[in-house]
């Protein structure tokens, strides 16, 4: 006989997607392993990401209750909650040990409910994956100073396009289908993307000369656990408990795999031909000073929230960097 | 029966009035895209408004065509065996899948989408694929649930004539 | 919410759309009807109706979509420009005099066009209103003229530029310019295999495709006859060079070398004196009208495709592919045939949808080349177009052909049936040989992932 009652629970869950994206890889197998550790009574199904709702709208559908659980970037949140822009990919924000500690015990989770007051989602400790830092770009040029930058193509999303665009760089857009191609043609001169472990998996070696590495663009682009409230309340609290277990485990087994890949990527990158090396600290501090300088204008001009959450991060890199 | 009519023409003006306007989107999409190309090459001047321009303007010209095609009968048909039909029977089938398939499909698309418009609005969505950064989301939430809502008028409209002609043999009109 | 198990849905879903289609209601709101009533079955309304609109919002966004209305544009211009009949009067002064000299010329005019045109709309309408009446007052058969007329103007959306590779390259992650690379041999291949098929018909029974006698054609020197030649063709290289050339050497990506491709096509109807106010209010229009319609059998396609992924349905029909014997071959014949039979009843656009998020993961884990499958299932699709009761390439021939001509729908398609042959032998070629898809986008790009 089944242990398996008429209480089974069934939950859908989503990542982002593609099927062979790491993280929706770790969302799979966290999905099985919650599946298995209940002995079937919170049954979760695992969707790749753009199957249910269109991909990067994941936490619209958790919101919605198409979905139970999702797991994607804070970053694809932009559209409704301005101060996502903060724990993604920010030029100049947390890198991953940092943001991590931050979000488990700096006050992060609590902040990033606060900015979703009023839907329908929340999130806890535990659930998120600090991904490593982000390449600083893919070139087709040498980039040694902060004027090298000047006129150069570039291929830029988000916040750091803004800012780089603003150091008079020619930043466009483009999605990531078409990367591969407008570099090998000359489109564009350079362009970020995602981690070097992915990137190496796109193939980008065979159409950039130059490897430019520092976690000044985007010191880490975090992926998040986003958990339907109602969904939530219903499951009794040992069930709370197991997922919380769970999703604390896979997102720290994904980040420590990521940062290993990223490791081996480098390897991969240089023996294939690559110039790979560090952006000179002078560009970097150009850089992080623009950084600065935007974020202050547009404190200014945003919600409580964004203070709160830009503060609460600058306070806690501080006495991070002092450890 | 006047009054009917004269809501029937009403409608149908509404969509070719519509459609009047919204074709020269066609034209934008050929000028903004070739500009965006020619500034960005030749004089190393990408526009970091092209993007999200051509998309919504494409998305804008799409759904408010919507209600055009229902009216000039534009959207394809498999028409295997309608072709062969009577016009009564042909109005006929229009009516059945009115009922059973276009309303309550159109209609729920009405719902969500004027909700998610007002939600758009109230939470200042913007359009994040670049950081142009937009506040375009509540209007262009908006036009598709116009859209929408002109492709239901024109199913009303539509589903009147059919019905009527199915009952009496013969048009409205 | 009922409980249905994962294989009735999907039976529910495809079965649905499969026969509600034969009611003659739009193709698009009957695939949007089947998922909004089967998700209303199996995930209440809430869900359903978010995964409806989330997703035809989304689509209606969508970049590289907009190839679309940009290569539609293109070929109402060009229709109106004149270009294409003056190509066709230079290579009848070639060709006229051979047996099958029409038919053959026809199919070198489609081809042409196809390497300009992204679509089959304006190839195939081109073609219908040039073509189809000298062949027919000439004697030619009234199957083979318009059969040669469908299959010839079908090849615009297989030879680059195309909106089908478009559209399929970033749903199954293969690069667009990998797919119009790998599209030129398959491409270039029927177009010779119709013309060798035309000739080789013509020759065994003249009455086919009788020659035009040597008093009835023109009496002008060679000289003449390839300056007029040169002079025809260099409209077209003009256009190729906008949309290819923009393309591969770097300046724009796919969509917007349509934009540039349009804007070649206004500058040439400019040149030709054929730019007139009413035509650029009858291009936009005709923009307007083709892209709703397209785009809302892709949106609702999409949408429908969000609740047969939900409901697990994918699952189920990769189970079902995978137990069909024969190995990974097996299985591949079994997605070539459903993509075959879903090509009679549904537009392209809506198989593409349904059927790339569903077949590329099993192609892919059975181990095939992913730009390889891809073009076969495009080079089968060339098929859908041509397949009643979904026609879409005979529609428009019936619809364009002068009535006086007294070409029916049954000549159509008795015409068309070889050229569905052909294109399954060039199936096969792919099949023995798959270099002739993947050598060329190895050689120009890099090779295959
Ligand atoms: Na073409
Ligand atoms: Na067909």
């Amino acid at each position: 006989f089944s242990v398996l009652a008429a209480e089974t629970i069934i939950w859908k869950s989503s990542g982002h997607g593609p099927a062979t994206d790491p993280s929706q890889i770790y969302h799979d197998k966290l999905c099985e392993a919650i599946t298995k550790a209940s002995g079937g009574r919170l049954m979760v199904k695992a969707f790749v990401g753009g199957s249910v709702v269109p991909a990067t709208k994941e936490v619209d559908g958790v919101s919605e209750g198409v979905l139970d659980m999702c797991y994607t970037c804070p970053m694809y949140n932009l559209d409704k909650w301005k101060a996502a822009g903060l724990i993604s990919s920010r030029p100049g924000g947390l890198p991953g040990e940092a943001l991590r500690t931050w979000f488990n015990y700096g006050g992060g989770a609590e902040l990033m409910n606060k900015m979703m007051e009023g839907f329908n989602v929340i999130t806890f400790p535990g659930a998120l994956s600090p991904l490593p830092e982000e390449v600083f770009l893919h070139s087709k040029v040498a980039i040694r100073t902060a004027a090298d930058i000047k006129g150069l193509k570039i291929r830029a999303s988000g916040d750091g396009g803004e800012i780089l665009n603003r150091m008079d760089a020619s930043v466009v857009f483009l999605p990531g289908g078409e990367l591969y191609e407008a570099m090998q043609r000359g489109t564009i001169d350079a362009f970020e993307y995602s981690t070097l472990a992915s990137n190496w998996d796109m193939h980008f070696n065979e159409i950039s000369k130059y490897v430019i590495l520092s976690p000044s663009r985007a010191p880490s682009d975090p992926q998040c656990f986003f958990v339907n409230k109602q969904s939530w309340e219903k499951l009794p609290d040992d069930l709370k408990q197991l997922v919380q277990d769970e999703i604390d485990k896979w997102t720290q087994a994904q980040h420590e795999f990521l940062v290993y890949q990223s490791i081996l990527a480098i390897d991969k990158f240089k023996e294939y031909g690559c110039e790979v090396y560090r952006l000179p600290q002078e560009v970097e501090v150009a850089l992080l000073e623009e950084a600065k300088q935007y974020y202050a204008d547009k404190a200014a001009q945003e919600d409580q929230i964004y203070r709160d959450i830009l503060e609460s991060m600058t306070n806690y890199w501080e006495a991070y960097s002092k450890k | 029966m006047l009054i009917l009519k004269k809501i029937l023409k009403t409608i149908d003006s509404i969509s070719i009035f519509t459609a009047s306007w919204a074709k020269w989107l066609a034209w934008l999409l050929v000028l903004v895209g070739a500009y965006d190309t020619i500034a960005r090459h030749f004089f190393n001047a990408p526009t970091i408004w092209a993007y999200d321009t051509l998309c919504m303007a494409g998305g804008a010209m799409y759904v408010l065509g919507w209600s055009y095609d229902y009216l000039c009968d534009y959207h394809t048909r498999v028409d295997l065996f309608y072709r062969n039909l009577s016009a009564r029977k042909k109005a006929l089938i229009n009516v059945l899948s009115s009922v059973f398939l276009f309303f309550p499909l159109v209609g729920a698309l009405l719902k969500i989408s004027i909700t998610w418009a007002i939600r758009a609005w109230k939470i200042d969505e913007t359009m994040i694929s670049t950081f142009w950064y937009p506040p375009a989301a509540p209007p262009y939430r908006t036009v598709f649930a116009l859209g929408i809502l002109l492709l239901v008028l024109q199913g009303v409209a539509n589903f009147i004539r059919d019905l009527y002609f199915v009952i009496r043999g013969e048009s409205i009109d | 919410m009922i409980e249905l198990s994962a294989e009735v849905v999907t039976f529910l879903m495809l079965g649905g759309v499969l026969t509600l289609v034969l009611t003659g209601f739009p193709i698009g709101l009957v695939i949007g009807s089947v998922a909004f009533i089967v998700g209303i079955l199996v995930f209440g309304p809430d869900v359903t109706f978010h995964i409806l609109y989330s997703r035809l919002l989304e689509l209606t966004l969508n970049y590289p979509y907009l190839a679309v209305p940009l290569f539609t544009f293109m070929g109402v211009v060009l229709q109106h420009s004149g270009i294409a009949e003056e190509l066709y009067d230079a290579l009848y002064e070639w060709l006229s005099g051979f047996k099958g000299g029409l038919a053959v010329v026809t199919v070198i005019v489609g081809t042409i066009l196809a390497a300009c045109l992204g679509t089959i709309t304006a190839s195939v309408t081109i073609l219908t209103l040039i073509a189809l009446a000298p062949m027919v007052s000439r004697g030619y058969d009234k199957s083979l003229a318009s059969g040669t007329i469908v299959a010839s103007g079908t090849l615009g959306i297989l030879i680059p530029p195309s909106i089908m590779l478009v559209v399929y390259g970033p749903q199954a992650g293969v690069s667009v310019g990998k797919m119009f690379m790998g599209a030129i041999f398959p491409g270039l291949i029927l177009s010779g295999l119709y013309i060798t098929y035309i000739t080789v018909r013509c020759y065994l029974n003249p009455k086919l495709g009788p020659p035009i006698p040597e008093e009835e054609r023109a009496k002008i020197s060679s000289l003449k006859k390839l300056i007029k030649l040169l002079k025809a063709i260099t409209p077209t290289l003009l256009i190729i060079l906008a949309v290819l050339g923009t393309i591969y050497t770097g300046i724009a990506p796919p969509t917007e070398a349509a934009a540039m491709g349009s804007l070649a096509v206004v500058i040439l109807a400019i040149l030709y004196r054929k730019f007139t106010w009413s035509l650029v209010k009858h291009s936009a229009l005709e923009v307007f009208r083709v892209s709703a319609f397209v785009l809302l059998i892709a949106g609702l396609s999409y949408a429908f495709v969000g609740v047969f992924m939900s409901a697990g349905c994918g699952e189920v029909v990769t189970n079902l592919i995978m137990a069909v014997p024969g190995g990974k071959w097996g299985a591949f014949f079994m997605v070539m045939l459903i993509v075959f039979v879903l090509g009679m009843f549904i537009e392209w656009i809506g198989i593409v949808f349904i059927i790339v998020p569903v077949f590329s993961p099993i192609l892919l884990k059975l181990g095939f080349d992913p730009l390889w499958a891809a073009m076969m299932i495009c080079i089968n699709l060339q098929m859908a177009f041509q397949t009643p009761p979904m026609a879409m390439s005979i529609f428009v021939c019936r619809g364009t052909a002068p009535p006086e001509l007294g070409v029916t729908m049954k000549d159509i398609i008795k015409g068309v049936i070889p050229f569905i042959i052909i294109i399954m032998i060039c199936l096969i070629l792919c099949i023995l040989f798959p270099k002739i898809i993947t050598w060329l986008p190895a050689k120009m790009i890099g090779p295959s992932y």
